[in-house]
C-alpha cells in the first residue's frame, strides 16, 4: 500500500483538486486505508462545524439599519444637477478647509489678545503713543471676530455632526450662512483697512466656504462632509478647535483691559 | 412577480432610490455574510456592506447587465474587505501565534469539549467556531473564506490576495490545520 496521505493530500480530495497524476493514487489508498478514511471523514466533520458555527445572527432590522446608513450616500433628495455634480467635489475640499480655517481664525485671534505684538509692545513703552482710530476699531474688530468665529464654529460643527437635513432646515441653514457672510465681507473689509493681513486673510477664506453653504445643498455638503470626517479626522481638528476655544474664552480680557 | 436583479438594477441607474434599496434589500445579508466570514467582526462587517454599496452605486455605470448582480457585488465586497485588511497593516499576523502547530501543549490552552447535550447548542458551537477561525491570521482566513465558501480558484484567490498559486494553496492548508488543533475536541466529542 502506498503511504499515509497527508492532511493536505486529503483537503485536496475534498475540494477535488487533486492533481490529475495523483487521482488514481489517492482514491486507491483510500480505498484500501480504514485509518486515512476516517481522517477524511474528520475533515468534513471538521469543515460542516465550520459550516455551521461560522455566521453571526442578524437582527431583523438588518436591510433597514443598513438602509439608514446607506440613504444619505446614495440619495440626493433635494439637489439639483448642478449642485451635485459641480459642488460636490469642490465639498470635499472644502470640507478639509474648514476646519483648518477655524482654527487659523482662532489661532491669530489667540496671537492678538494674548500674544505680543509689536504694535502692543510700542504701546507700553517709555514713548507711548495715543490710541489711534486705527488700534482702537482693531480692538473692536477682535472683540467682535471672536463672536463671529464662534457662530461660524457652531455651523460648521453642526455641518459635520448631521446628515440628513429636511427643506426647512436647508433654508434654515442657507439663512444663517448669509447672515455669517455679510458680517463676515465687514470684517474682512475692517481688517484689510487697518492693515491687520493676517486675519484679513483667513476671513477671505471663511468667506469662500460660507459663500458655499449659503448658494449649496447642506444635505449633499453634510453628507460629503461626513464621510470625510471620518477618513481625514477633520472631526479630531474640530475636537482640538473646541479645545482652543475654551482656553480662548477663559482668557480673553476684552480690549477695555488694556487701555 | 418581483423584478430581476437587471431590472432593478436599470431603474436604479436612472436614478430610482428605491430601485438601489431593493438591491441593498436583497444582497445585503450575503455582503455582510462574506465579510463577516473574512474579518470575523461585526462592525468591520457592516462598515464594509456601506462601502460596497457605495462603491457599487458609484460604479453602477459600468456594470453589465449580462452577469449576475449579486456575483458582481461580491467580487466589489471582496476587494472592499481585502482593501480593509491590508490598510491595517496586520495581513499576515496571526491572531495566534504559529506556534499553534506545532506545540502539543496548545491541547491544553484549548477550551475543553463541552458535553454532546451541550453542544446540541448552536450557541457553543459558533463560539467554538469564532474561536477557531480567529486564530487565523487575515490572510489564512481570507484564503479559506474565498475557497470554502466562495468556491474560488486557487488562481483567482491568489490574484484577489496577492499571492502566488502555491502560497495559497499554503494558506489554504494551514488554515484547515489550525481550525482542526483548535475545534479537535469538539469534533472528536
Ligand atoms: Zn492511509
Amino acid at each position: 500500500m502506498t503511504p499515509h496521505l497527508t492532511e493536505d493530500d486529503l483537503l485536496l480530495h475534498y475540494y477535488g483538486e487533486t492533481d490529475p497524476s495523483r487521482e488514481g493514487i489517492v482514491a486507491a489508498h483510500l480505498g484500501a486505508c480504514a485509518e486515512c478514511r476516517a481522517s477524511l471523514v474528520g475533515l468534513e466533520r471538521l469543515l460542516a462545524m465550520v459550516n455551521s458555527g461560522v455566521d453571526v445572527d442578524l437582527p431583523q432590522t438588518f436591510e433597514r439599519d443598513i438602509w439608514r446608513r446607506l440613504a444619505p450616500h446614495v440619495v440626493r433628495p433635494h439637489a439639483s444637477v448642478l449642485w451635485s455634480t459641480v459642488l460636490t467635489p469642490r465639498w470635499l475640499a472644502w470640507g478639509a478647509a474648514a476646519a483648518g480655517v477655524v482654527l487659523a481664525v482662532l489661532l491669530v485671534v489667540q496671537l492678538r489678545l494674548h500674544g505680543p505684538s509689536p504694535r502692543k509692545a510700542a504701546d507700553e513703552g517709555p514713548h507711548r503713543a495715543p490710541a489711534t482710530a486705527d488700534v482702537f476699531r482693531e480692538r473692536v474688530l477682535l472683540a467682535d471676530l471672536e463672536n463671529h468665529f464662534e457662530r461660524s464654529e457652531m455651523m460648521l460643527v453642526e455641518l459635520v455632526n448631521t446628515s440628513h437635513y429636511t427643506p426647512a432646515e436647508i433654508q434654515r441653514e442657507q439663512a444663517r450662512a448669509e447672515d455669517l457672510l455679510a458680517a463676515n465681507r465687514l470684517y474682512r473689509q475692517t481688517a484689510a483697512n487697518v492693515g491687520n493681513a493676517p486675519v484679513a486673510h483667513v476671513l477671505e477664506e471663511l468667506e469662500r466656504l460660507l459663500v458655499d453653504v449659503a448658494a449649496s445643498s447642506p444635505t449633499a455638503a453634510a453628507a460629503d462632509l461626513e464621510v470625510l470626517g471620518r477618513r481625514t479626522e477633520s472631526q479630531s481638528l474640530i475636537f482640538k478647535v473646541r479645545v482652543l476655544s475654551r482656553s480662548t474664552d477663559r482668557g480673553f480680557e476684552g480690549p477695555s483691559t488694556q487701555g | 412577480m418581483a423584478l430581476s436583479d437587471a431590472a432593478v438594477v436599470a431603474l436604479a441607474r436612472d436614478g430610482d432610490s428605491e430601485a438601489f434599496r431593493a438591491l441593498v434589500e436583497r444582497h445585503g445579508r450575503a455582503v455582510f455574510r462574506l465579510a463577516h466570514r473574512m474579518t470575523g467582526s461585526r462592525t468591520d462587517a457592516e462598515d464594509i456592506v456601506q462601502e460596497t454599496f457605495i462603491r457599487a452605486y458609484r460604479q453602477l455605470s459600468r456594470f453589465e447587465s449580462r452577469a449576475s448582480f449579486g456575483t458582481w457585488i461580491h467580487r466589489i465586497a471582496m476587494n472592499c474587505t481585502i482593501d480593509l485588511l491590508r490598510s491595517r497593516g496586520s495581513y499576515h499576523e496571526a491572531a495566534y501565534d504559529d506556534e499553534l502547530l506545532k506545540e502539543p501543549s496548545i491541547q491544553q490552552t484549548v477550551p475543553r469539549a463541552p458535553s454532546p447535550e451541550r453542544l446540541i447548542l448552536s450557541r457553543e458551537v459558533k463560539d467554538a467556531v469564532q474561536n477557531a477561525m480567529g486564530a487565523l491570521s487575515p490572510l489564512e482566513r481570507s484564503a479559506f473564506v474565498l475557497r470554502h465558501f466562495e468556491g474560488r480558484s486557487h488562481e483567482e484567490i491568489g490574484e484577489a490576495l496577492g499571492l502566488g498559486t502555491s502560497a495559497t494553496k499554503h494558506s489554504i492548508f494551514r488554515a484547515v490545520r489550525k481550525m482542526r488543533v483548535v475545534l479537535a475536541p469538539f469534533v472528536e466529542s
